[in-house]
């Protein structure tokens, strides 16, 4: 059987950070690209990462070639439904991704919800496979790494 | 390492009440897989449920320097209660808040969370595995990382 291939997106700003994360270490995108890829194999899944400072790159991502992978995972950061994105070709390729029965997993390195720290709001009013994980920093990866590919029916011996 | 799992209204009714929603597993299910997930991985899991508001504010003050961690799914009272806000402010460990289904996909009074504030982090929607997935990823969230 064909492996199980899960795309991950970072939007703008994800590129060059140096992200505090919970456990007060530094995190960076290759970092969590690396610790992504060390899982996947041993989950005997396929990883394609890309980010982009374009909202409306990721959109078409999203739009295009979302469908070609078996999930998407996501951290579209703040800046996606507050910027200058169409938000409703934003939402409606999420929902295509979503009838599409493929889980989608949004993943916020903090808690978007933190008292004084609000960042936006998740996706809504779409319909589908649809989790959600804010603050974990890094292991948020990990995480939706890990739980896409059992939702995929992947079993770790 | 101690972790307290607190269950709020309804959650008892799990595997019989809206299955399409909150699929078909009992909680007496999940908290087997957690407690025995947790054993491997070096963890001591109390996994609670109650219907009623004032037990869950007792359960998170009990909580507070006896444990290394809280994952609290408080159900409804997610949406309503400043009783349950106020008790997680007072606890200093790592807080997780948890649901089954994604509150945000949901009607627009389920949007509102009074404990998201106040908890480290949210994961919500990855069904009755997200549990099991939270105790997986806890030993290298609170820095005793072990192989696994």
């Amino acid at each position: 059987m064909a492996k199980k291939s899960l795309l991950i997106l970072d939007g703008p700003g994800l590129a060059n950070f140096d992200n505090g994360d919970h456990t007060g270490s530094g995190v960076s995108l290759d970092q969590i690209r690396n610790e992504c890829g060390t899982l996947a194999e041993k989950l005997g899944v396929l990883l394609e990462f890309r980010q982009s400072d374009d909202q409306d790159e990721i959109v078409d991502w999203i739009s295009n070639d979302a469908e070609g992978f078996d999930a998407l995972i996501i951290n579209p950061v703040s800046s996606l439904e507050s910027g200058t994105v169409d938000f409703y070709r934003y939402r409606s390729a999420f929902k295509r991704i979503a009838h599409l029965n493929k889980p989608i997993v949004e993943v916020r390195l903090d808690n978007i919800f933190r008292d004084g720290d609000e960042h936006g709001t998740p996706l809504q009013e779409v319909e589908g496979d649809i989790s959600f994980v804010s603050g974990l920093g890094k292991h948020g990866y990990l995480f939706s790494v890990n739980a896409v590919a059992k939702r995929l029916g992947i079993v770790v011996s | 390492m101690k972790i307290a799992f607190i269950n709020g209204p309804n959650l008892n009714l799990l595997g019989t009440r809206e299955p399409e929603i909150y699929g078909h597993e009992t909680l007496q299910d999940i908290a087997e897989r957690c407690e025995a997930t947790g054993a491997d991985l070096g963890m001591e899991i109390r996994f609670r449920q109650s219907n009623f508001e004032g037990q869950l504010v007792e359960w998170i003050q009990e909580a507070i320097d006896t444990t290394d961690a809280v994952v609290i799914n408080a159900a409804a009272y997610t949406h309503t209660s400043v009783a349950i806000h106020d008790a997680l402010k007072s606890y200093h460990g790592f807080k997780i808040e948890l649901h089954i289904s994604n509150p945000h996909l949901r009607e627009s009074f389920r949007h509102v969370s009074y404990v998201s504030p106040v908890v480290d982090a949210v994961v919500a929607g990855f069904g009755a595995d997200g549990y099991a997935h939270v105790v997986e990823i806890l030993p290298q969230l609170l820095g005793k990382s072990r192989s696994m």
